[in-house]
């Protein structure tokens, strides 16, 4: 085997190695930590009161505030792409990450502190929106104006891939 | 190796009848491959110009590809209206921050009339962040101001000031003329390469106006004097469709909510993005499919080539043996044969591009005028050079089977053609 | 005529020397058995061969297109049953020039052309014609002229609008240019008219001359053996059993 041979055998085993450390070492952040404790525990006492029966449409639960906590943390989110803007060839400018796709009608949309937006540094191939992907990178909470929340989560990513 | 080609070329060049006919059947082949492949990509491309900077796309109920296809592509007719109360109270929820409303349903010499009001000018955007802009006059004002769309201009011949009537319906040839109600053109749209060069943009009023005497489809009476009318009656009182633009995008999924479940009538809400993938979804199906049989012909093609360099293969043991006199190797053979057969997919391929080229300046117009689906002639793209490195592979992969062929046969026969 | 002298101090003594060959097909019985064949530099051997009787075997042989079972083929100071299969072909290319009865040459391609593919596989010859005669063409239109073709138009035009006789002489230009060791001819005038026969033997015989390649020429028409240093039967050349020969 010549020496450039080896060499790159030599790196290609160091990156093979490497790589389940490097996305496994991503904290999954889960989200319910998004949402602010107090919340939660209301959301579990409405838990039993979800009426399937059909009359009137479901109990909005503006879930408004964030965690201030989560700014900065860094991990991966799991969740599905809904893109909010495209290029000219097919790739995602920026989306928001939302926790399940096409809910049926009896639960609310995702509140706001569970939407997550994502602007992506270089546009993104499009995705399959029907399928759930990993989000990694870093947590931020940003304040906004003309809205019924304060502030709202975004991720600066580093990596998305699909969910296995 | 260029004395191969020499010889390859001069030995195609004696047979020229047949290469030719093979070089045509292969330059048909690529061109219908790459124009599959061209017009997907190009159309696709058109549709992605085409929406930009709306939020969410709101009609009457409908399946969200079909509400976005007639509303920003101007494909296929709507399936109702909605009344403009149930528009008022959306574009009143906290989060929206704009909105152009849209009335279709009538047409000019083909070309889609749109009723809209000057939000549309300031609000729709295209090829992502570009605003429209006017190349000549101004957006209309006076009732029965008219804008049209580039395309519109030129292949009608219009000016500022021209005279239109519009029609009723969608229809191409139209006998329900609003001949009593004609418009003045008052200005024209810069080309943007999307549908929007081809409506033609009245105000709201101006649509409740030459309705007024229409009943059930078809003019009845006079048509009333506008003088004695009270402009009450020109209000809107339903429209097509409505653009949507958020001050507050954490409301997006909200505002869909209420609109999907809006009580007073059935409407639905869509995000443009997402209806886009819903579209390529249902197309990606005839899209594999036409790419399937196109490849299909290609390897029609290459199987023509096979069948020419195998016929002649039997007449030119002759020929190979002399070659082994003058000191070929058998390699040398194979590799005549090789070079026969990628000489005759290259020239292939390059004829079937620029075949391509001549069909796409002589249908481009149609395909422009019909579907606003712009295609121009060009050097193929990334995904086009791929395609065509991918017929040259393949013409490799065929020409092997010749080339062996002949390959063995010089190792056998050596110099003297043995029976 | 050329102004350059023959470059015969470049050819080996003993262009081709044959020894102990021995060649069957496959587990048939022998075919040829050989003791010694052996040629002289620019010497003109007549080998008498009626068909069948494996003069095509052998000269497959000794271009290399074939391998025998045993034996030794030197060619100059090469032995070529030491060699792989494509330095064979490389050794043909450099070191000789073969002429047959007919379909010698490539139709499509121009009588220029078609004298050029003797060097084409060969650097060697490619610099000895260039060095000879100025350029491959120059020589092309020498050899061609010595061999009786002095009709310019017809170098450029396609091999297959030519007569039997000039397809000949066209090939055994292509046979001698860049000066090869060794020319072998087989019935190469057979296609010939009878009394076109002795004029082309003796341009072609000369022609070697001048260039210093021996020549072995093989044919079933005695009536041509005068013109030659030597002259050998095949039949007594080959000691193999004649049962073997079919």
């Amino acid at each position: 085997m010549s020496l450039s041979t080896r060499l790159v055998s030599i790196a290609a085993a160091v990156l093979l190695a490497a790589a389940p450390v490097v996305s496994g070492a991503a904290e999954e952040i889960d989200w319910l930590e998004l949402m602010p404790e107090d919340e939660i525990r209301m959301l579990e006492e409405m838990a039993g009161m979800i009426d399937h029966s059909g009359d009137g449409p479901p109990m909005e639960f503006n879930s408004t505030r964030t965690v201030p906590e989560v700014d900065g943390r860094e991990g991966k989110v799991v969740g599905y792409i809904v893109p909010l803007s495209i290029n000219e060839t097919n790739q995602i400018l920026e989306f928001f990450l939302v926790p399940y796709f096409g809910a049926c009608i009896h639960v609310p949309p995702p509140p706001p502190n569970q939407l997550i937006h994502v602007k992506p540094a270089e546009p993104l191939p499009m995705v399959n929106i029907w399928d759930p992907y990993w989000v990694e990178g870093t947590v931020r909470i940003r304040p906004i104006e003309n809205s019924m929340a304060k502030a709202s989560y975004a991720i600066d990513p580093v990596r998305i891939v699909p969910y296995e | 190796m260029s004395a191969m080609i020499r010889i390859a070329a001069a030995s195609l060049w004696s047979r020229r009848f047949t290469a030719l006919l093979t070089l045509l059947t292969v330059a048909v082949s690529v061109m219908l491959f790459v124009g599959v492949e061209r017009v997907r990509g190009e159309a696709r491309e058109s549709f992605l110009r085409t929406v930009g900077g709306i939020d969410l796309i709101v009609g009457a109920r409908s399946h969200p590809v079909q509400l976005m296809l007639y509303s920003v592509f101007r494909l296929g007719d709507a399936t109702n209206n909605l009344s403009w109360d149930s528009y008022r109270a959306i574009a009143e929820q906290p989060g929206v921050g704009w909105t152009v409303p849209i009335s279709l349903g009538d047409s000019h010499r083909g070309y889609r009339v749109v009723g809209t009001t000057a939000d549309y000018f300031e609000h729709v955007r295209y090829a992502g962040s570009r605003s429209l802009e006017l190349r000549q006059g101004v957006w209309f004002d006076d009732l029965f101001d008219a804008v049209i769309g580039a395309e519109v201009a030129q292949r009608l011949g219009y000016d500022l000031g021209e005279t239109i009537i519009l029609a009723h319906g969608t229809a191409v040839a139209n006998p329900q003329q609003h001949d009593d109600r004609p418009f003045t053109v008052v200005g024209i749209l810069a080309p943007t390469g999307t549908p929007i060069d081809q409506g033609v943009y009245v105000s709201l009023e101006a649509i409740e106006a030459i309705h007024l005497n229409w009943r059930t489809g078809t003019r009845v009476g006079r048509t009333p004097d506008l003088a004695q009318i009270d402009p009450a009656r020109l209000q809107p009182r339903a429209i097509t469709a409505f653009y949507v633009g958020l001050d507050d995008r954490l409301a997006i999924f909200n505002i869909q909510r209420i609109v999907n479940q809006f009580g007073a009538e059935p409407l639905t809400a869509v995000l443009p993005g997402v209806a886009l993938q819903q579209l390529w979804q249902l197309l990606g199906v005839a899209e594999r499919a036409m790419l399937v049989i196109a490849a299909c012909v290609v390897l029609a093609g290459l199987l023509g080539l096979l069948t020419v360099l195998l016929a002649t293969l039997s007449e030119r043991r002759r020929e190979m043996a002399i070659l082994r006199a003058v000191g070929a190797r058998p390699i040398d053979v194979f590799g005549l044969l090789m070079t026969e057969a990628l000489l005759l997919a290259t020239a292939g391929v390059a004829l079937g591009v620029l075949l391509l080229q001549a069909a796409i300046a002589l249908g481009s117009g149609w395909l422009q005028a019909r579907y606003g689906i712009a295609i121009s002639p060009g050097w193929p793209s990334a995904a086009e050079w791929k395609l065509l490195g991918g017929v040259v592979g393949a013409a490799a992969v065929v020409g092997l089977v010749p080339a062996l062929l002949a390959y063995r046969r010089s190792v056998a026969d050596g110099m003297s053609i043995r029976n | 005529m050329a102004a350059h002298a023959p470059a015969t101090a470049d050819h080996p003594e003993v262009p081709l020397l044959v020894r102990d060959l021995e060649f069957g097909w496959g587990r048939d019985p022998v075919l040829l058995r050989i003791p010694e064949l052996r040629l002289a530099a620019g010497e003109r051997v007549f080998l008498h061969g009626p068909s069948g009787s494996g003069k095509s075997t052998l000269l497959n042989l000794v271009a290399g297109t074939l391998a025998p079972r045993s034996g030794s083929i030197r060619i100059g100071d090469v032995e070529a049953t030491a060699l792989p299969a494509r330095r064979r072909d490389r050794l043909r290319a450099e070191r000789m020039g073969f002429v047959f009865q007919q379909f010698n040459l490539l139709p499509f391609l121009s009588v220029r052309d078609n004298v050029l593919l003797g060097c084409r596989f060969s650097k060697r010859r490619r610099a000895r014609a260039i060095a000879h005669d100025g350029s491959l063409e120059a020589a092309a239109h020498r050899l061609l002229e010595a061999l009786g073709l002095a009709d310019g138009p017809i170098f450029n035009r396609p091999a297959a609008e030519l007569s039997v006789g000039q397809q000949q002489r066209v090939a055994a230009a292509r046979a001698l240019i860049g000066e090869p060791d060794l020319v072998i001819a087989d019935e190469p005038t057979s296609a010939l008219d009878a009394d076109a026969r002795h004029g082309f033997l003796q341009l072609v015989g000369e022609e070697c001359a001048r260039s210093g390649a021996a020549l072995l020429f093989v044919s079933h028409d005695r009536a041509l053996e005068a013109d030659f240093d030597r002259a050998l039967d095949l039949r007594t050349l080959n000691h193999a059993a004649p049962e073997a020969r079919a």
